[in-house]
């Protein structure tokens, strides 16, 4: 196993295999190994996510209440559903589909673009029923993708091949999501890529050098105005906070004012002033942490993030208990896209990060989300309780 | 093993990341809820509260019988957010018919920057409706008080003016504006995103204390009544301007004070300040032969001479490099006091004056209230000049006897008047009859206690001299039909600002009536007439005037005529 975190991680399992008591193991289904912390987990967030957003949302639609919240429902179920399709086989049959369906996605990608912009934008596809936006679920295709390449790669993890090959396959899907235009998402797939070269054990120089040229890349599209205006306000929003009153300005200092008011306690659920009188920005969907923080203050939002770190910790566990690096690497993928979802939509609220419109994930209404958030849950123990499987 | 070191490092490293970034989110956190807590709660109540002052209704301005001279009625403000008007220009037209304002002034405003202009203050509910019902985005309304006065340029000066945040800016309005004003109350209005107040959630802090009415001694029928008689003596007299005022001998209230010319006080701002000054409270001039009354005051209390007694007026006067002639001749060389008073002989005059002596003369100046403020309830009252008796030089007890070298004002003379009138005690003018609380209950003027000046037989002498003056002097134009009256003309010269005086007068009349037994003073003085001689000019004013306003108070007839006009010696 020419791969680095194989040779780590693999070994103690393969030590494990000779013991009678792994044999026993095997024996069972592999509903046995299913971990359930890490669903408990989920459904605290998603039920969290929904209260938060019944709170949130209750008044944005007269007479409708819960509009928001039944769609939010449905959603939950199409997910679901979605994630126990994804527990129902072997993880390992994804190897030989990837391509296809990384594939597939790549000529979404480029149909979305083709569709009538909505909201200066164009990232969804109708479906009648749902607006599915494929971006979403690249994600996923992407870290799929990635996890199969690192696993076959025969040549050392150092080598320029090993480095370059990865960035081919992340780079059409990145530049087609920027084009739509969405920043955030590019971002979360940029921070895919960047966390599974990082833990594959590319070489440093390289990944800096990637990171570097991201840096480069912003620059340059700062410079030739390649950024759309809203972009750029709320990157100087964020520079320059207090002093910029403009739009995203505006937004960041009603988000940061939520929270403040929150205090230790909070105003109560239903009780942000902030929140129910429209002051929060985007209160359902990208700033939901400042609701959060309002109406639970900062036990609340502790609360939250605990729960967030607890379930990076079970998606950590199941990487490193995976039986192959397949499915150790798909496992980092989607706790590099989680931690860095966390991280920049709750620091953004909070003004530590930039404003981009990437959703906190189980928490923030948004369909496709939610459902690759479920789907992404559904690999992850999928890896889990197959952890003995043969194939 | 180095390489698989390497791979755990990176996920140790990897960890440590994800633990620094969970760390500085939470850090983050507890710095916003915690540390900065109060300030970014203070931030959403601020943005979320808006604290409105609630206007208290301002009092009324009533007169002695509750004749209403200022109210405040509802007003609205209109107002444009420029950045939400659409049209400008369009709009600018429609409000240009509608507030009677050039289009192109709107205009302006309506694409000025920033997010609030006043397009009109203090219009009326009906021309606000109006532009209600334009119904133009971003063109709003606020509701305010504006003072009106019902009854037009009627007592203006003394009414003064309201300013347009309903702080009284001059006369009775500033005198009492604590009062008139009231006390405002606060309010706490919770606002949406967009800054609009939300209906129904306005937080009552403070209620607003409506202000209380304040009643004035003024008489609307004798103010009106001066005011005309000003304005046609002015006009006649081809004066530049007059003023005059009525009071009561014994309190000291006010029923009438004015100068002409005079304005609506609905109009304020736009009157030009000369017009708007109260000449009778805020200017002093030399008065003339008018001081003759304190200098006969002082001569007759000190008993230097009764009425009767017999002086020996001469031709001329020499004091040191100067001479003093009467300026017009007297009758006889020999001429009793009330006679020289009558006369208004310069000479008998400083011959009297200089019998009683300068320290005399200047404690009864004293006494009188000359040099410093009547005490009166009127913002921007004058003093008046008096010498100091320490640097009088030797032509001041002559002058001052006279009435030059000295300023006072007319309200001055008016009390000088009502201590001869009322037997002998000098009394606060004011202005205040009481002042009335919503609830009813109302605050009398306290009338402070006069100062003695002369005793009762004095000022009876005093009013019998002073009585010649209408019946065979100087003022015979002041004789009245129905009334015996007493006074005195003045005729002064006013000085030149570039030293010496000038060919310019400023006539005089003070007197008082009834005579046998005064209920009022007054005085009118006008500046600059074309007739010299203040008897004629402002005589006859003071007779109209004196005349209604005794009538008006069903004052009964003087039973013995005794100067009325069919009495008088008509020497013409």
């Amino acid at each position: 196993m020419p791969q680095r975190l194989g040779r780590v991680l693999a070994p103690k399992v393969t030590e494990r295999r000779q013991t009678d008591e792994v044999a026993r193991r095997l024996s069972g289904l592999p509903i046995r190994h299913v971990d359930w912390t890490l669903l408990a987990l989920t459904l605290f967030l998603v039920g969290f996510g929904m209260l938060i957003q019944y709170s949130a949302t209750r008044d944005d639609i007269p007479g409708n209440p819960t509009y928001y919240v039944l769609r939010t429902s449905i959603n939950l179920i199409i997910g679901l559903v979605l994630m126990g399709v994804l527990m129902s086989f072997d993880y390992r049959r994804l190897k030989v589909a990837s391509p296809f369906v990384y594939g597939f996605f790549l000529v979404l990608l480029a149909a979305v673009l083709l569709t009538e912009r909505v909201m200066g934008s164009s990232r969804w596809i109708s479906l009648g029923f749902i607006n599915f936006q494929p971006s979403e679920y690249c994600k996923l295709v992407l870290i799929l993708v990635l996890a199969n390449f690192f696993s076959d790669n025969k040549a050392d993890p150092d080598s320029l091949r090993s480095f370059i090959l990865p960035v081919a396959w992340a780079a059409p899907y990145m530049l087609l999501v920027f084009l739509q235009p969405d920043l955030g998402t590019t971002l979360v797939l940029a921070a895919i890529l960047l966390g599974m070269l990082f833990l594959v054990g590319c070489r440093m120089r390289y990944w800096l050098g990637l990171v570097g040229a991201g840096i480069m890349g912003f620059i340059f599209g700062f410079v030739f105005h390649i950024f759309k205006p809203y972009q750029v306000e709320r990157f100087a929003a964020f520079l320059r906070q207090g002093s910029n009153i403009q739009e995203a300005g505006y937004h960041l200092l009603q988000s940061k004012i939520a929270i403040g008011s929150g205090q230790l306690v909070g105003k109560g659920l239903m009780q942000g002033t902030q929140t129910n009188l429209n002051f929060i920005p985007a209160h359902h969907t990208d700033f939901i942490f400042a609701v959060i923080g309002e109406e639970l203050g900062m036990l609340g939002a502790l609360l939250l993030i605990g729960v967030f770190c607890l379930f990076l910790w079970r998606a950590v566990r199941i990487a490193s208990n995976s039986r192959d690096f397949y499915g150790t690497m798909i496992a980092f993928g989607i706790v590099s896209m989680f931690a860095f979802q966390i991280v920049v939509n709750i620091g953004m609220t909070m003004g530590i990060m930039p404003i981009t419109g990437i959703p906190l994930p189980f928490i923030s209404y948004g369909g496709n989300n939610l459902i690759v958030s479920l789907a992404s849950v559904g690999l992850l123990t999928n890896i889990q309780m197959r952890r003995f499987s043969q194939i | 093993m180095s390489k698989g070191g390497k791979g755990y490092a990176r996920v140790n490293l990897a960890a440590l990341v994800l633990f620094l970034a969970f760390s500085g989110v939470a850090y983050r956190l507890v710095d916003l809820q915690l540390v900065k807590a109060d300030r970014l709660s203070a931030l959403a109540e601020d943005q979320r509260y808006r604290l409105a002052d609630l206007d208290p209704t301002r009092g009324c301005i009533l007169d002695r019988d509750g004749e209403v001279l200022a109210i405040s009625k509802e007003a609205y403000s209109i107002y444009a957010t420029p950045y939400l008007v659409e049209d400008p220009e369009m709009a600018a037209a429609e409000l240009s018919l509608v507030l009677q304002k050039p289009r192109q002034e709107l205009e302006e405003k309506l694409k000025s920057d920033g997010g609030f202009v006043y397009l009109e203050r203090k219009v009326s509910p009906e021309t606000a409706e109006e532009i209600e019902a334009l119904g133009i985005a971003g063109i709003g309304l606020e509701k305010e008080s504006k003072r009106y006065y019902p009854q037009g340029s009627l007592a203006s000066h003394v009414l003064g003016y309201v300013g347009t945040d309903n702080v009284g800016l001059s006369g009775i309005e500033l005198q009492y504006d604590e009062t008139l004003a009231g006390k405002e109350g606060e309010a706490a209005v919770e606002l949406d995103p967009m800054g609009d107040p939300i209906p129904g959630v306005t937080k009552m802090i403070e209620r607003p204390v409506d202000g209380s009415d304040i009643q004035l001694t003024i008489d609307s029928q004798v103010q009106f009544k001066l005011q005309e008689e000003l304005a046609r003596s002015v006009q006649e007299s081809g004066a530049k301007n007059g003023s005059g005022l009525v009071m009561d001998c014994h309190t000291g209230e006010i029923l009438a004070m004015s100068s002409w010319p005079d304005y609506d006080a609905n109009l304020f701002p736009s009157v030009p300040a000369e017009t708007a000054r109260t000449r009778p409270v805020t200017d002093a001039f030399e008065p003339g032969s008018v001081l003759k009354m304190v200098t006969a005051m002082a001569a007759l209390q000190e008993r230097t001479v009764t009425p009767g007694l017999v002086i020996n007026v001469p031709r001329i006067i020499e004091i040191g490099e100067y001479e003093f002639k009467d300026d017009h001749p007297m009758p006889r060389d020999d001429l009793t006091f009330a006679e020289i008073i009558a006369y208004s002989s310069n000479l008998g005059t400083i011959k009297t004056a200089q019998a009683l002596g300068k320290e005399k003369l200047a404690s009864y100046l004293e006494a009188c209230g000359l040099g410093k403020p009547t005490g009166i309830d009127f913002p921007g009252e004058a003093a008046g000049i008096v010498p100091d008796p320490g640097s009088w030089t030797q032509t001041s007890l002559p002058t001052i006897a006279i009435g030059q070298g000295i300023t006072v004002t007319p309200l001055q003379l008016a009390c000088v008047a009502a201590i001869i009138a009322n037997g002998g005690t000098r009394v606060t003018p004011h202005l205040l009859l009481r002042e009335i609380a919503r609830d009813g209950e109302s605050v009398e003027y306290e009338i402070p206690e006069g100062e003695r000046v002369i005793s009762a037989n004095t000022a009876a002498s005093l009013r019998y001299v002073l009585g010649e003056v209408v019946r065979m002097g100087t003022g015979t134009r002041a004789a009245m039909t129905l009334y015996n009256c007493a006074g005195k003309t003045g005729t002064a010269m006013k000085p030149d600002p570039a030293g010496g005086y000038r060919e310019a007068y400023i006539a005089t009349f003070a007197g008082m009536a009834p005579m046998e037994d005064p209920k009022l003073v007054a005085v009118i003085t006008l500046d600059e007439p074309g007739t010299v001689y203040g008897g004629l000019a402002a005589a006859p004013c003071f007779a109209r005037v004196m005349e209604f306003a005794l009538q008006n108070l069903e004052v009964t007839p003087s039973l013995e005529k005794v100067n009325t006009r069919d009495k008088v010696v008509n020497e013409e």
